[in-house]
């Protein structure tokens, strides 16, 4: 009886003691629910579980308190959320909207969470850099910036602040495809660098293909930047936005049809320029403005069929002393105004529970334009250029038990001008214009993905890319082995529109392979090659808004890379740390260098002006992350190195470094980052992030002249010089919800120091003859700790 | 709103860049010789200079000069033209030696080791006369350093007709004269002139600084001039331009000098248009970009630079400078410095170079050479004159 009474009371605190947790689970893209769906709750390590029926419900009892559950499907990305069951017999309801892969053949995993799924994928270097994660992290000035975040992961470095871009593995800028909700972006910052170009409040995923790059992305030689915006919120109207020192936000998502139909408008601009000159004398010629906003809809046509249409557009205005004038145009200063818009329309079909087809139209046109006011006179000569991109492509997904395929095709027209000079009211420039590039690049791909067994899995890759370079255009044939002028043309033949000046084509092949180690630890092993027939010429550092983009042409050949990449994993302490140590091997063929002194302003012949070459990169990744807890955060490691070789033949205009091989302007053998993110409690968290890297080279003079009582610098050797080590320490105090008073207002203070030990990083080195001789000076950018504060927020 | 003034104050830094002096550890090994020489139309004489620029981890720069070489002009590939060695490394064409529009001319030369250089032939192409020249004054001018401030300034502008017919390049040069009334420092000493006639008429005879062990080592007395004296300053940018996109327009306010205001008296600029090949503008426009036009934020990579003289035994030898043919258009204008609106501190031209005031002697009472102050003579050379500038009373 004692015994029958205790076993009666323990019944009764155990019934006590639980709740109910039900929801729904729908494919967060069609609404359709999803019956099969694992549902597991780690519960004090032991796993407790149910599967949802097949109108996508589940039901479970669950005892007090927070209980992590984790839903999982095949074809799905795994969700993880937390749920308190408040009191005995409460009711939670926890629906859940799955993310379907289908149309990638890897899965998209936040970086905090789900660490093994991303581990377990056959794919090979894919960053996937949580939005979260970087709203959490130190931002220069308060803006949240991707382009700076990504710079804190192996493998991608920029040549400084105000670097138009990033280098990832040995690449230049411009051989990174970096798509938003799949239109590329030609120019991937604002205020030349300082700044990315996503919009931050409505950003959805971000890929980093750096290593492995699926058969389904193409054109570009070194990795892809796949940034998707978020979709419109279907079920209720939301507003966001946010005000830092430099810019002002708002996000509305706006449900027109609940449940079906929605639109999301973002917008951010920065126009607080009109301050400056109020505060110092010395600022009155400096103009920074910008601004970019994005209108996404998203319509639920039925249960079968969905349609997306996104459109972005970005503007920039930016003068300053530190640009260098428009040459033999007699202007006053030089304005760069640059504006993209990119429109985009996906129709998703689904065909099957297992099958179904994506078509994608887009269109991007970006438009640099030059501007040099003239003396005492309302006239402004512009200089404009612009790139048209059109492009439509459709895929078809089909996921089978243990199998993935993807076959699809793709045709792009670029259309190029790459410059026109319009006088306006000038009475003393000319109107110029040179010839417009016409290009069609055509591909078919397949992606296939297959477990063999249980420790070995492949994913392999093909694609097939065809270019066309299309007339009308006059196309010069210059005499083999000497400098490419107008003295050597032995030829020129004229195309009209329509015909082909030149083609170029030819497999691209990837490859990837896992071996499983253990219950923690695989080996991966992959292989790629890409071409890319559409670049940007410029011979600067890093290139301007208004740097001319060339396609492959009868002279300038198509560059070709191949990367062989190896990686090992291994998860710790119950998932909680992870570690990667990935090394890399890239050759890449055509790359492209200039003449000293080339010149590509208005230039009908820029082969002229180029040299083609090689370049070999290589290095070793090593990172360790911590993914739970209240601490989380990396640090990694990475020795890499990219070296260029020029020859053309045995002048000093032919060659680089007399044919020797040099280091690329970005060559930074060592780099060392860090970031921490500490969640002290719900309203407060902090965040350090630390960045070493190796200086970059630059060209040093070899020995001076003397010439009329001057003296001048004389440089005998490329990049042989280095910059001093740069690091900088930066850090963030997020503060969320200071009052709790309105449940429906959500607050986040950002109060950031960037630079926070006031390092005097070297942006560049320069030297400069004034007064008969020739001094050294460094250019800072951002040399001081800066404080700043932004404040964000969303109002349900 | 002030918290946003303030904020901004952080992204100046990266919008203006902050620029300070480097110390760089650079290896230097180069060996180069270094020509340079114009021919123009002009009844200057026409001079060529030759020497040999080295760089060692030693000596950062030494210039020698290359003597003793047989250095000849060679006028339409027929006529040779020896020039003459004035000072070493400085040969000299014959006096009264002034190229023709339509001329070629060709530099050659053999050093006293035997090698022989030769440059390309330069044709002299006309060049159109400056229209107008004019100024007007900023408050930010130039710097003087790239880590400086920018300093009150009259930009000079000019304006010409470029003509249709021709591709045309043009380079411009200036000088400047500034009047000075200052014309000998003497430090721990005074300065001695006699006069050996009447006094102020007279012949003199000038002894100059003459050793005080009185004062102080570092003192430093200044002398007024004796007469009317000017100081030549002369361009050091090289500033080109190319008519491809202008070719046959008017060409309105090209700006050829930014002159800081050294004082409030007038001043004379005479600016020269040169007429360039094609060839010249590609070097003089890279040249200028990288030793000048440096400090971007998106500099051109600096290369080696080859002008258009080259070793006939060696074209791989990198030559340094160019040798050009031009015909010149002279401008002479008055820089009135009427629109000099600042309240700023202009303090002269002797504060400007010496960034001090001048110090008076205190007269020591009769000395053995008379008594009183004496004032100094202008002594003229490269960089002063007491002759009147042509077009100064214009």
């Amino acid at each position: 009886m004692k015994i029958a009474l205790l076993f009666l009371c323990l019944s009764t605190t155990a019934l006590a003691q639980t709740g109910t947790v039900n929801g729904t689970i729908r494919d967060s893209l069609t609404g359709r629910p999803l019956a099969g769906v694992a549902v597991v709750v780690d519960y004090r390590k032991l796993l407790t579980g149910t599967t949802s029926d097949g109108d996508g419900h589940f039901s479970i009892r669950l005892s007090l308190g927070e209980h992590t559950v984790v839903v999982r499907l095949v074809g799905y990305t795994p969700v993880r959320r937390i749920v308190r069951v408040g009191g005995a017999d409460d009711v939670e309801t926890l629906d859940i909207n799955m993310v379907s892969v289908a149309s990638q053949l890897e899965e998209v995993v936040v970086t905090t969470q789900g660490v093994d799924e991303y581990v377990r994928k056959p794919i090979l270097g894919v960053n996937q850099l949580n939005i979260a994660t970087l709203k959490k992290i130190p931002a220069a000035l308060g803006e949240v910036d991707l382009l700076r975040g990504l710079q804190l992961l192996p493998g991608v470095t920029s040549v400084g602040e105000a670097s138009n871009g990033v280098n990832i593995r040995g690449g230049t800028t411009d051989q990174n495809l970096i798509l938003l909700d799949d239109t590329p972006i030609f120019n991937p910052t604002h205020m030349f660098g300082l700044f990315s170009v996503f919009p931050p409040d409505v950003l959805g995923t971000v890929d980093l293909y750096k290593g492995n790059v699926p058969a389904r992305f193409g054109g570009r030689a070194a990795a892809v930047l796949d940034v998707t915006l978020r979709n419109p919120v279907l079920d209720k109207a939301q507003l966001a936005g946010g005000i830092s020192f430099v810019s002002d936000r708002i996000t509305a998502d706006i449900p027109i049809v609940k449940g079906k139909l929605g639109v999301l408008m973002a917008g951010r601009g920065a126009f607080n320029d009109f301050l400056l000159p109020r505060i110092s004398d010395r600022l009155a010629d400096i103009k920074a403005k910008f601004g970019d906003g994005v209108v996404k809809a998203f319509w639920r046509i039925n249960s079968r069929n969905t349609l997306t249409a996104t459109a972005y557009y970005s503007k920039d205005l930016f003068q300053t002393g530190l640009l260098a004038n428009l040459p033999n145009v007699n202007g006053t200063a030089t304005r760069y105004d640059h504006q993209t818009l990119n429109l985009m329309t996906r129709w998703f079909r689904t065909l099957s529970p297992r099958a179904d087809l994506q078509t994608t139209a887009l269109y991007v046109h970006y438009v640099p334009t030059i501007l040099s006011p003239e003396l005492n006179s309302g006239n402004v000569v512009q200089l404009r250029s612009s790139v048209l991109q059109r492009q439509v492509k459709s895929a078809l997904n089909i996921a089978l038990p243990s199998q993935k395929l993807e076959i699809g095709l793709s045709g792009v027209h670029y259309r190029i001008e790459p410059g026109t000079l319009l006088p306006g009211g000038s009475t003393q420039v000319n109107y110029i214009t040179t010839p417009t590039e016409n290009a069609f690049e055509l591909a078919l791909h397949a992606d296939y993905e297959r477990n063999m067994g249980p420790n070995l899995a492949v994913s392999v890759g093909l694609r097939y890319a065809q270019f066309l370079a299309m007339g009308p255009s006059l196309v010069r044939q210059y005499r083999p082995g000497e400098p490419r002028d107008d003295v050597s043309v032995i030829d020129s033949v004229r195309y009209g529109a329509g015909q082909v000046s030149k083609a170029y084509g030819g497999f691209e092949p990837r490859l990837g392979v896992r071996y499983t180690l253990g219950p923690n630890a695989l080996l991966k092993v992959g292989y790629n090659l890409m071409r890319q027939f559409l670049q940007v010429v410029t011979n600067t550092t890093t290139p301007l808004p208004t740097s001319r983009w060339k396609t492959a042409d009868a002279t300038i050949r198509p560059q070709v890379s191949q990367l062989f990449t190896a990686g090992y994993f291994l998860n710790f302490h119950n998932n909680v740390y992870e570690l990667t140590v990935e090394g890399y091997w890239r050759s890449t063929q055509h790359i492209i260098d200039y003449r000293p002194g080339a010149d590509f302003l208005l230039q009908p012949y820029p082969e002229t002006q180029l040299l083609q070459g090689q370049s070999r990169a290589y290095g070793l990744e090593t990172m360790i992350s911590k993914k739970k807890g209240e601490l989380t955060g990396w640090i990694n490691y990475t020795y890499a190195r990219t070296l260029n070789q020029v020859y053309e033949g045995m002048s000093v205009e032919q060659n680089v470094n007399g044919g020797t091989w040099y280091r690329a302007n970005y060559d930074r053998p060592h780099t060392l980052n860090a970031s921490m993110t500490i969640d002290v409690d719900k309203h407060n968290s902090f965040g350090l992030t630390f960045a070493y890297s190796t200086g970059r080279p630059y060209t040093a003079p070899t020995g001076y002249v003397t010439i009329d009582q001057q003296q001048y610098p004389y440089y005998g050797e490329r990049n042989q010089a280095r910059l001093p080590d740069y690091h900088r320490l930066d850090f963030v105090w997020n503060i969320y919800n200071p009052s709790m008073a309105q449940r429906r207002w959500e607050g986040r203070w950002a109060f950031t120091i960037y630079n926070l030990y006031g390092r005097d990083n070297a942006y560049s080195v320069f030297f400069k003859t004034e007064n008969g001789r020739t001094s050294a000076y460094q250019l800072q950018i951002f040399a001081a700790p800066i404080a700043s504060l932004a404040y964000n927020f969303v109002f349900k | 709103m002030q918290v946003r003034q303030y904020s901004l104050i952080g992204l100046l830094g990266l919008l203006l860049g902050c620029v300070s002096t480097y110390d760089p550890d650079l290896a230097l090994n180069s060996r180069l010789v270094v020509v340079s020489g114009t021919i123009t139309d002009l009844a200057d004489q026409q001079t060529v200079t030759l020497n040999q620029s080295r760089s060692s981890q030693d000596s950062v720069n030494v210039s020698t000069p290359i003597s003793n070489a047989l250095v000849e002009v060679i006028v339409n590939g027929a006529e040779t033209v020896l020039l003459t060695e004035t000072q070493p490394g400085t040969y000299v064409l014959p006096v009264g030696f002034r190229g023709k529009v339509g001329n070629t001319y060709q530099l050659r030369f053999r050093t006293s080791e035997g090698a022989q250089y030769a440059s390309s032939v330069e044709e002299m192409t006309t060049v159109p006369a400056i229209s107008r020249a004019y100024d007007e004054f900023t408050l930010r001018g130039p710097k003087t350093t790239a880590d400086g401030l920018p300093i009150p300034a009259n930009d000079i502008y000019i304006d010409f007709a470029d003509p249709a017919a021709t591709r045309n390049f043009y380079l411009w040069r200036w000088r400047l004269y500034e009047t000075q009334a200052w014309c000998a420092t003497c430090q721990q000493g005074r300065y001695v002139l006699r006069d050996i006639g009447p006094v102020g008429s007279g012949p003199i005879e000038v002894i100059g600084c003459v050793p005080d062990s009185s004062l102080s080592v570092r003192n430093l007395f200044d002398y007024t001039c004796r007469g009317n004296c000017w100081d030549i300053f002369y361009n050091s940018d090289i500033d080109v331009f190319a008519d491809t996109y202008t070719n046959g327009q008017r060409q309105v306010g090209h700006k050829v000098a930014s002159i800081p205001v050294y004082q409030r008296d007038p001043a004379l600029i005479v600016v020269e248009q040169l007429s360039l090949s094609a060839n010249a503008y590609r070097y003089y426009k890279l040249f200028a970009d990288q030793v000048q036009n440096t400090g971007t934020l998106a500099d051109a990579p600096p290369a080696p630079i080859s002008g258009n003289v080259k070793n006939r035994a060696n074209p791989a030898e990198n030559v340094i400078g160019y040798f050009a043919a031009s015909s010149v258009a002279v401008n002479r204008y008055k820089i009135n410095r009427q629109n000099v609106t600042s309240t700023g501190k202009f303090q002269g031209l002797f504060y400007a170079q010496n960034g001090r005031v001048p110090n008076v002697e205190v007269p020591k009472g009769e000395t053995e050479y008379g008594k009183g102050l004496p004032s100094a003579l202008c002594v003229p050379g490269r960089y002063r004159t007491d002759q009147l500038p042509p077009g100064w009373n214009q």
